[in-house]
C-alpha cells in the first residue's frame, strides 16, 4: 500500500505542471537571470592568453622592474600567466597589430608608451598592467634611492624585492580573484537560490497533504474513509515529494555548478548532505503550514511562497548587504530563517576550511525541522472533524 | 433483516446550528434507502457522521453491527462513498484514477485490474480510460467519480447527490448502475433532492428537513399521508359555473378550480374519476382539448408535510 500511495503521488506531482514549474524551472529560471544580470562570476574559465608585442630595445632590456613583471605573467608554468610575448623591432609589431597577431605593443624608452589599436578586454588589461607597472617602478624607485641612500643593506633590497613580487602577484589577481579568502559575494545570491529552491519542496508536501486531509480536499475525504493508515498515506505521500525535490535540488546544483560555474567548494558530500537536510526542512515546513493553516492549497502555497520570499530576502537573495545587516543588528532573525541555514552552510562550505559553521547550520536546521515536525503531528493527530 | 447500519439519537451541531436533531433510523441489507431532503436538511451530515469523518455532540451511530471509528478498517474496506463533488486528480487519466483509488481497497494486482476493467463498464467510461479529468464532459466525470467510489466491490455505498448536474443520458446511466449495483449485493443510501430518482430506485426513503426525519417509508406508504389521491386536469374554454357547481357537490371531489381555460379537480377517493369526469362532459356536451390525470408525488408528500417545495 506504501509503494502503491508512492508511485500514484509521484506521478501525480511530476503531472503537475504548477508544482514542477515553482520547484524545478522557477530555481533554474531564476539562477540564469542572476547569471545574465551578475556577468560572468567566474571569469577564470572566459580569459584566453593573448599576445602582446614589445620593441626590442636597450632600454627594454635593461628596465628590470619591467623585464621581471613581464617574464614571469608570460611563464606559462607560472599561476600568473597572462600573455606570451612578441619581441620584435617597431615596423613588425604594428604589421601584428594590424594582422590581428597581437592586441597591442609598448614602447621602452625614457619612458613606457603603450599602442592599442582598438578598445577591450584584453587591451584593458594588458594596458592596466604596464600602467600598474609604471606605477610601482615609480614609486619603488623612489623608494630605493631613497632607502639605498639611507641605509645601502640587503635587508632594504630584499624588501624591495618582496614589494616587486607582490605586485606580480597583485597583476593577475587583480584581475581574477578565485583564492578561497577572498569571497565573490554574488556567490551568496546562488547560494540564496539553492536555499530557496530547497524550501519551495514545501509547495509539493503542501499539495500532497491536502490530498490526503478530509477537510481540505474531497480527495482527501474519499482516502480518509479508505482502510489505510492516515500515517501511512501521509509518509508515502511525503517520500514521493522529498523524491521529486531532490532530484530539483541535484538538478539545480548541477546546472549552476557546471553551466553557470557556481563554487560550491570541495566537499561534495557536505554539499549533497546540506541540499538532503534542506529539503527535508522544507518538506516538513510544507507539512507544518498544511497542517496549521486550514485553507486550501492555492492559500497555502501563497503563505509558502511569500515565507520562502522573505527568508531569502533577509539570507541577501536581493543584495548582501540585508545578510550583512541581519548577520550584525539582528542576529536572531538567522536562527529561525532556515533559508539562512542552508545559504550560510554553502557560504561555510565555499569561504570556511573548517567545519564548525557548516555543522552548527546542519544542526540549526534539524533543530528547526524537529520543531516543526512536532507542531505537525499534534495538529494532525486530530483525526474527525467538527465540520469539512 | 439484518441491520447493515444502526443511528441513534444523534446530535450534531455546527456552532450554534444543530445540523442534526436526534435523528434515529436503521439501513437494512440489500435495501436502497433514499434519503430526500432540500439543501441543508442534514442529509450530507449525516452521511460524513456515519462515516467518520465528522464528529457530533451525542448519540450512536453502527455500521456493520460495530461503532465506526477512523480506526475501523475491516469496517472501512467495505464501504464506498461518491461524493456530491468530483473526487478525482487531475493529473491521472480515467484509468489511474479508478486504480489508485481501488488500489487502497484491494492489493492483488490482477484482481483490482478485473475489477477495474468492471467498474468501467458498469458506469460507461470504456472509450474514455485514456482521458484526463479536464477532457470530461461533467456528466462523464460523474460517472468517473462514481467508478473510484465503487470499483472495489463494497458492500454498502454512499452516493451523495451524484446526479447534481448531469445530462439526462449519464443521469439514466447512473440511475442504472446503482440499480446494478444493488442487485449485485450491495446496501446503497442515496441522498438527493430530485424526488423523481427516489421514486425510481428506492426502496424505502426517508424524508429529512432541519435536521431531522419528518417521515418515512416506501414511496406507496408516504404518499398515502397525502390527502390527495389523484388530480385531474382538463383544458377547454367551454367549462361553465353549472359543471363546477356540479363536480363540488361531488363526495369524492376535494376541491376545484378553473381558471385561464384550465380546470383542476383534486380528489380524495378513487373512484373511476377520470372516466366519470369524460362521461360527464359528453353529456353536457362539453368540448375539452386535453384531459389527463395526475397522482401524487413525493413533492405533494413534502408539501404537505413542510408546507414548502423540495427545492426551495
Amino acid at each position: 500500500m506504501f509503494l502503491h500511495n508512492y508511485k500514484y503521488s509521484l506521478k501525480v506531482l511530476l503531472k503537475n505542471k504548477t508544482l514542477i514549474f515553482w520547484t524545478l524551472l522557477f530555481p533554474i529560471v531564476l539562477g540564469t537571470f542572476f547569471n545574465m544580470a551578475f556577468g560572468n562570476i567566474n571569469s577564470e574559465e572566459t580569459l584566453d592568453i593573448f599576445k602582446v608585442g614589445v620593441i626590442d630595445s636597450v632600454e627594454y632590456k635593461n628596465n628590470t622592474v619591467l623585464n621581471q613583471v613581464f617574464n614571469d605573467l608570460s611563464n606559462n608554468k607560472s599561476d600568473n600567466y597572462l600573455f606570451d610575448i612578441v619581441l620584435n623591432d617597431e615596423e613588425e609589431l604594428i604589421k601584428d597589430i594590424e594582422n590581428n597577431k597581437i592586441i597591442g605593443y609598448i614602447k621602452v624608452k625614457e619612458d613606457i608608451k603603450v599602442f592599442i589599436k582598438e578598445n577591450g578586454i584584453y587591451q584593458t588589461i594588458f594596458k592596466n598592467v604596464v600602467d600598474q607597472i609604471i606605477e610601482y617602478q615609480s614609486l619603488y624607485e623612489n623608494v630605493f634611492e631613497y632607502e639605498q641612500s639611507k641605509y645601502q643593506d640587503i635587508y632594504e633590497l630584499k624588501l624591495i624585492g618582496d614589494k616587486l613580487e607582490k605586485l606580480i602577484n597583485n597583476t593577475k589577481s587583480n584581475i581574477n580573484d578565485t583564492s578561497s579568502n577572498n569571497m565573490n559575494v554574488f556567490m551568496i545570491e546562488f547560494y540564496t537560490l539553492v536555499a530557496m529552491a530547497c524550501l519551495y519542496g514545501a509547495i509539493l508536501s503542501i499539495y500532497v497533504v491536502n490530498n490526503f486531509l478530509a477537510n481540505m480536499s474531497k480527495k482527501g475525504a474519499r482516502i480518509s474513509i479508505s482502510p489505510i493508515k492516515k500515517s501511512v498515506m501521509l509518509l508515502s505521500g511525503l517520500l514521493a515529494s522529498f523524491t521529486v525535490q531532490l532530484f530539483g535540488i541535484l538538478v539545480l546544483i548541477i546546472y549552476t555548478k557546471y553551466i553557470l560555474n557556481i563554487d560550491y567548494g570541495s566537499n561534495v558530500l557536505n554539499v549533497c548532505i546540506l541540499s538532503f537536510i534542506g529539503s527535508l526542512t522544507g518538506l516538513i515546513l510544507g507539512l507544518f503550514i498544511s497542517s496549521i493553516i486550514k485553507k486550501d492549497d492555492e492559500f497555502k502555497i501563497s503563505v509558502c511562497i511569500s515565507y520562502t520570499m522573505i527568508c531569502s530576502f533577509f539570507s541577501g537573495m536581493m543584495g548582501i548587504t540585508m545578510k550583512y545587516l541581519v548577520d550584525k543588528k539582528f542576529p536572531i532573525i538567522n536562527y529561525i530563517n532556515p533559508a539562512n541555514m542552508i545559504t550560510d552552510g554553502f557560504y561555510s562550505l565555499y569561504y570556511y576550511n573548517t567545519p564548525e559553521r557548516f555543522y552548527f547550520n546542519i544542526i540549526s536546521l534539524i533543530v528547526y525541522s524537529i520543531v516543526l515536525l512536532v507542531i505537525s503531528f499534534v495538529v494532525l493527530r486530530r483525526e474527525k472533524y467538527d465540520s469539512i | 433483516m439484518k441491520k447493515v447500519i444502526e443511528i441513534k439519537n444523534l446530535i450534531k451541531h455546527y456552532g450554534n446550528f444543530l445540523a442534526l436533531d436526534n435523528l434515529s433510523f436503521d439501513v437494512y441489507e440489500r435495501e436502497i434507502l433514499g434519503l430526500l431532503g432540500p439543501n441543508g436538511s442534514g442529509k450530507t451530515t449525516t452521511i460524513n457522521t456515519i462515516l467518520s469523518l465528522l464528529n457530533y455532540d451525542s448519540g450512536k451511530v453502527k455500521v456493520f453491527g460495530e461503532e465506526i471509528t477512523s480506526s475501523s478498517y475491516d469496517i472501512k474496506s467495505k464501504i464506498g462513498v461518491i461524493f456530491q463533488d468530483v473526487a478525482v486528480f487531475d493529473e491521472l487519466n480515467v484509468y489511474d484514477n479508478i486504480d489508485y483509488f481501488c488500489g487502497l481497497y484491494i492489493k492483488d494486482k490482477k484482481l483490482r485490474k478485473k475489477y477495474i476493467l468492471e467498474a468501467i463498464e458498469l458506469v460507461g467510461l470504456k472509450e474514455f480510460t485514456n482521458f484526463y479529468p479536464k477532457q470530461l464532459s461533467g456528466g462523464l466525470l460523474r460517472r468517473l467519480n462514481i467508478a473510484c467510489g465503487i470499483a472495489h466491490k463494497p458492500s454498502l455505498i454512499f452516493l451523495d447527490e451524484p446526479t447534481v448536474a448531469v445530462d439526462p443520458q449519464s443521469r439514466n446511466n447512473i440511475l442504472e448502475g446503482i440499480r446494478k449495483l444493488n442487485q449485485m449485493g450491495a446496501t446503497i443510501i442515496y441522498t438527493t433532492h430530485y424526488m423523481e430518482e427516489v421514486e425510481q430506485l428506492c426502496n424505502r426513503i426517508i424524508i429529512m428537513d432541519k435536521g431531522r426525519i419528518i417521515s418515512e417509508g416506501s414511496k406507496e406508504e408516504l404518499k398515502k399521508i397525502v390527502d390527495v389521491h389523484e388530480k385531474v386536469v382538463v383544458e377547454s374554454s367551454e367549462i361553465n359555473q353549472k359543471a363546477i357547481k356540479y363536480l363540488e357537490s361531488l363526495d369524492s371531489v376535494e376541491c376545484v378550480n378553473y381558471s385561464n381555460n384550465e380546470l383542476y379537480v383534486t380528489y380524495n377517493k378513487d373512484d373511476n374519476n377520470l372516466a366519470n369526469l369524460i362521461e360527464y362532459f359528453k353529456k353536457e356536451k362539453i368540448n375539452f382539448t386535453r384531459i389527463y390525470s395526475e397522482l401524487p408525488t413525493l413533492n405533494d408528500v413534502f408539501l404537505h408535510l413542510t408546507g414548502k417545495e423540495l427545492r426551495d
